[in-house]
């Protein structure tokens, strides 16, 4: 490491011809500014080795940022910044009003959420990067600047020895940054002494932090009150030291899951995308949520029911923990008729994800799952805190402990079943998310039989079965023997546009017996009765109009719109000479790009056409060279999407 | 003392005793057919029993269809049974209206709940508290957040309940792992501490008595005993939380039910942000049981061992066991919390109040020992020397009155019963003259 005055360096980015554009510029003449004692290092946050990977690790952590580090603030920039954005040009999305609107709040959130660099990082196995106390100071993460809570900092900190000084923002070219300057924590640091001279000088000083891509520090902007509020942190060093901590420990179950998650990196490029393009009009075909209204036949019954709750013939409290029974038996009735389910192997829930948590619950720590490869990203990560897997194992991307099986086209989606080990639970979904194939009878048959001659148990996902065009099976209960070896999952959200109503069911046969001939379903009853206590009454409401004459059909016009947003999005990859596949029986069309890294393909698809996509490698190793389109849209965007892809790969 | 005699007279034991306290969930005999290979979670098989209310259901179902024209009063479960008001319904269904129409469309929200009622529940319930929208996590009910705590500290650690307590509590421990063996002897899962809440100690542990725990539940005003813990009390509590490092986990379902100055959040006790949780529900406050909509707060400061703030992960368990609650219940939610909704709902919790002094009154005036009542719609009587579900049963067969027997919440509510002051003016005034009636007869 280099030592030096001023030595001002970056590991990713050269320091050349582009230097006096850079925030590391701005560090620089920002310590000379404030007079910092000679023998400093500077690193800057957004280009340093450590920095970057402390700041990506704070902010790429999916259960962090979402709730304290921006939603501390839902103005994640201060007033001041906010003063300074709207007066530069470039920066549109940033007003005050439009923050708080919700999908631009929810852009910016994302885009915080997975900030730089790799995606695995733990800030227990990091040493100072300055050893030996070889340096004073350090560029850290931020405190007032609403990024980064101010515990997790300490708790950063405090394990490599350092303490947080100071910060401020660094908007670099089109990248927001923030970083702190930190300083090995001495008694004699003079920390009263840096906070004084940085706010003095920056009071009157007309450089700007908040520049975009022509940043220029002798611009009209400023930015003391910035680093006024930063420099609180400087009051907060102690505490690092002193702060209260429970005896409570870890779960170390929580502490395997991975860092990244898929669709908040999506978010992070396409609002990098935003800022790149602040005119673009950027598509989503991304995230598969819905986007057309609920059909007036359900949710005319939802209003009436949500009416009559103030009645007093209406009134009703706590309902049956598994579920009305109408409902029940309207769910048995209209999708699994002929297949011998009952009205009481139904089980409503308020969603699929969340009846695959209580799943897991049920089944315990003690067994060993195998999940399609690609597949849905809950699968795994809930396994994962239940604490049936072993570690990350970064070289294959794996977690140990999990039978990935893997699906391709070249074994037809489904995986080949003779490689893999005895699993007690075996997650199959069908139509897959993200492939698109839906199984077909024979090889269901032979999924059934696998389960039944290894004895395992098939968690058979249907959340997208009403999207099947042909006679593959909707059920698994379609398939002879599989009430003896499988359960199923289900969901009204893409049916009927429920994904905010939720609304979900599960199917437990009593035939389904552990190996003491102890029935699942027992068990599953006894968990939703304790950790559960039903669904919404009012969307159970609507659900049951959703399986009336009317509701059925309601719900049938929304698939067909969009099953015919899929059409459109498969007649295009197909006339530019793509391999296609999925897309017939489900709302995801998953693109094939030979050769190519998931994620180049991604970014190339937005560059050129703002159109968002789903990398395929997000999905699992098995997902490497596709990218997932959805038919999740307006039409209108749906046509436009398709324009442009066609314009790209013509 | 004579008056409470009957009670102690029981017609026939073995008939009254119910079957639930004896039957465990264990196979009684394999079935014929294909068994899976897979092992059943060793967790499910220590669970004693069907749990609490459905068994109490059971008994309901049973009792009918030996006296079909019963008009049975359900003071048991402790349902809500008055309306909502029409100001919360009719904001529902104007979100409702609005999902048919495209401007009014919304997918999928946050996981964590819609900003605008984190921060009116931050604003509203904990005025002055400090406490900031992005602690609070919205949910679909206290019962489900108390499991995904449960996930949360995983299976390695030690939980304390106050005895009686809530069942949830000890089944979600059980079923994660925590408990250990259920040691019949004493009624108890060997590794949970049982802190034992009677009149004797004014219904707070003697907490010299306790071992250090990991995880506290702590439920004040407490279900079943409808005692709110003081200030002094809690003090105690968070002081002795800290000592130990451990993590208390208060459920304030009940909070807007006190009517003294007892507080109504564990956070209004200095230093409780370092050592607790707090859970609550729109359920008992606004009537929301069947729409489902509570709450979780996890605080900034508290810390695991190694200083990792415990709020992350629960928002990751969040994020990946649970999709947000519906988002219809969410906009009633936030209706119950404008100054308009607050008083409306506020009228609710003194209607079930007065039923509770309706209650208390009668109950006393058969020369009973009553306590709560005052600051929770839960009366708990006590029949000295008694089994609470042969008194549970004697009050159904005799008046088609449902309680809930005291020892279905943990050894230390044997003896007593509870009598939830949830239901409609008529029934309870019914239900006094029932009880009353009962005792004329038997003296008479």
């Amino acid at each position: 490491m280099a030592e030096a005055p001023f030595s001002v360096f970056s590991d990713d980015q050269p320091v050349t011809s582009n230097y006096e554009n850079s925030s590391l510029y701005v560090l620089e003449w920002l310590l000379r500014r404030i007079g910092l004692p000679d023998k400093i290092i500077v690193k800057d946050v957004c280009l340093a080795k450590y920095s970057p990977r402390l700041l990506h690790w704070v902010v790429t952590q999916n259960w962090l940022p979402s709730n304290s580090v921006i939603e501390k603030n839902p103005a994640f920039f201060n007033t001041r910044d906010i003063v300074i954005l709207k007066i530069i040009s470039g920066f549109p999305i940033l007003t005050k009003e439009k923050l708080r609107e919700q999908v631009i709040f929810d852009t910016h959130l994302g885009d915080w959420i997975v900030a730089f660099g790799n995606w695995e990082f733990d800030p227990l196995k990091l040493s100072n990067p300055f050893g030996h106390n070889i340096s004073k100071v350090h560029v850290w993460q931020g405190y007032e600047v609403k990024v980064v809570p101010s515990q997790i900092q300490r708790f950063v900190s405090r394990n490599i020895g350092l303490v947080p000084h100071l910060c401020f923002v660094v908007l670099d070219q089109r990248i927001f940054t923030s970083v702190v300057i930190s300083a090995p924590f001495s008694p004699q640091a003079p920390k009263m002494s840096i906070t004084q001279s940085l706010s003095t000088p920056l009071s009157s000083s007309s450089s700007t932090f908040l520049a975009p891509s022509t940043f220029n520090p002798r611009s009209q902007v400023t930015l003391p009150v910035k680093s006024l509020g930063v420099c609180k942190c400087i009051a907060a060093p102690q505490e690092a030291d002193t702060a209260y901590k429970t005896k409570v420990s870890r779960n170390g179950n929580i502490a395997k899951l991975q860092a990244g998650y898929l669709f908040p990196e999506i978010a992070r490029r396409r609002n990098a995308h935003l800022l790149k393009y602040p005119d673009a009009k950027v598509i989503s075909l991304g995230i598969g949520d819905t986007t057309e209204p609920i059909p007036d036949a359900i949710t005319s019954a939802m209003s009436k029911r949500s009416h009559a709750l103030s009645t007093v013939e209406g009134y009703s409290g706590y309902g049956a923990e598994q579920g009305e029974k109408p409902l029940r038996s309207a769910i048995a009735s209209t999708f699994y008729r002929d297949l011998g389910i009952e009205d009481d192997d139904i089980f409503v829930s308020d969603g699929a994800k969340c009846d695959i948590s209580r799943l897991q619950i049920v089944f315990g720590s003690k067994i060993k799952m195998a999940v399609q490869d690609p597949s849905y990203p809950a699968y795994v990560d809930s396994s994962v805190i239940m604490g049936q897997t072993g570690y990350y194992q970064k070289d294959v991307e794996k977690f140990a402990n999990i039978e990935y099986m893997r699906c391709n086209p070249e074994n037809g989606f489904f995986p080949d079943l003779s490689s893999i080990s005895r699993p007690d639970i075996i997650f199959f979904c069908s139509p897959n998310n993200p492939t698109g194939a839906a199984a077909t009878r024979e090889q269901l048959t032979q999924l059934v039989k696998f389960a039944k001659d290894n004895g395992s148990i098939i968690i058979y996902d249907s959340a997208y079965a009403m999207y099947i065009s042909g006679d593959n099976p909707r059920s698994i209960f379609e398939i002879p023997g599989a009430k003896e070896v499988a359960l199923e999952v289900s969901s009204f959200s893409k049916y009927a546009g429920f994904t905010g109503v939720r609304l979900g069911w599960t199917v437990i046969p009593k035939q389904l017996l552990f190996s003491d001939g102890f029935p699942v379903a027992k068990d599953f009853n006894r968990i939703v009765c304790t950790c559960f206590n039903g669904a919404s009454n009012i969307s159970q409401a609507g659900g049951l109009a959703c399986l009336s004459p009317d509701g059925l059909k309601a719900m049938q016009d929304v698939i067909g719109f969009y099953k015919e947003n899929t059409n459109i999005i498969v007649e295009t990859f197909d006339s530019l000479g793509f391999k296609v596949y999925g897309g017939k029986d489900a709302p995801y069309v998953w693109v094939h790009f030979p050769g190519r890294n998931s994620w180049d393909v991604f970014a190339e698809i937005l560059e050129k056409t703002h159109v968002v996509t789903t990398p395929g490698s997000g999905f699992g190793p098995g997902g490497e060279g596709f990218v997932r389109v959805s038919a999740f849209g307006h039409r209108e965007n749906v046509l436009e999407a398709c324009r442009r892809f066609k314009e790209l790969y013509k | 003392m004579y008056k409470t005699s009957i009670f102690s007279y029981t017609l026939n034991t073995n008939v009254l005793q119910p079957k639930m306290v004896v039957a465990r969930l264990k196979n009684p005999s394999p079935r014929i057919g294909h068994c899976t290979k897979v092992p059943r979670n060793s967790n499910m098989e220590k669970l004693q029993h069907g749990y609490l209310f459905p068994e109490i259901e059971r008994h309901e179902h049973m009792h009918l269809q030996k006296y079909p024209h019963a008009n049975i009063i359900d003071l048991g479960i402790g349902d809500t049974t008055e309306p909502l008001p029409t100001m919360v319904t009719s904001s529902m269904v104007d979100f409702v209206l609005g999902l048919s129409t495209s401007k009014g469309y919304k997918g999928y929200g946050p996981e964590q709940g819609e900003q605008a009622l984190r921060k009116a529940i931050a604003d509203v319930y904990y005025k002055d508290l400090g406490i900031k929208p992005t602690e609070v996590f919205v949910s679909d009910g206290a019962q489900c957040d108390i499991t995904r705590l449960q996930l949360l500290m995983g299976p390695n650690l030690k939980i304390a309940v106050q005895d009686p307590s809530f069942p949830a509590y000890i089944d979600s421990s059980v079923i994660i792992g925590q408990a250990g063996d259920f040691v019949d002897k004493v009624g108890k899962y060997k590794n949970i501490e049982y802190m034992k809440c009677g009149p004797q100690t004014n219904f707070f542990p003697d907490l010299h008595k306790a071992s250090r725990p990991e995880l506290i539940f702590f439920c004040s005003p407490n279900n079943p005993t409808g005692h709110a813990a003081t200030r002094k009390q809690l003090e105690q509590l968070v002081d002795f939380a800290k000592v130990n490092g451990s993590i208390i986990i208060f459920d304030s379902a009940y909070s807007a039910y006190i009517t003294d100055d007892s507080p109504k959040s564990i956070f209004e006790i200095p230093g409780a942000r370092e050592v607790a949780i707090e859970v609550s529900s729109f359920s008992k406050f606004a009537g929301f049981t069947g729409v489902r909509l509570g709450w979780t707060v996890v605080p900034e400061e508290l810390l695991y061992s190694n200083g990792f703030p415990v709020v992350h992960d629960f928002n990751r368990i969040m994020c990946t066991c649970f999709n947000g609650a519906s988002n219809i219940a969410q906009a009633g939610g936030l209706a119950c919390l404008s100054p308009e909704g607050f008083r409306a709902v506020k009228s609710l919790i003194n209607y079930y109040m007065e039923n509770a002094s309706i209650l208390v009154n009668a109950l006393s005036s058969l020369g009973l020992t009553v306590y709560g009542g005052k600051n929770a719609p839960y009366v708990w009587v006590h029949f000295p020397g008694s089994k609470s579900w042969n008194v549970f049963a004697e009050i159904l067969e005799k008046t088609h009155i449902i309680t809930v027997p005291g020892s279905g919440f943990g050894p230390g509510g044997e003896e007593y019963i509870r009598v939830s002051a949830f239901g409609q003016r008529d029934s309870i005034i019914e239900a006094s003259e029932r009880l009353k009636y009962l005792l004329y007869q038997e003296e008479n």
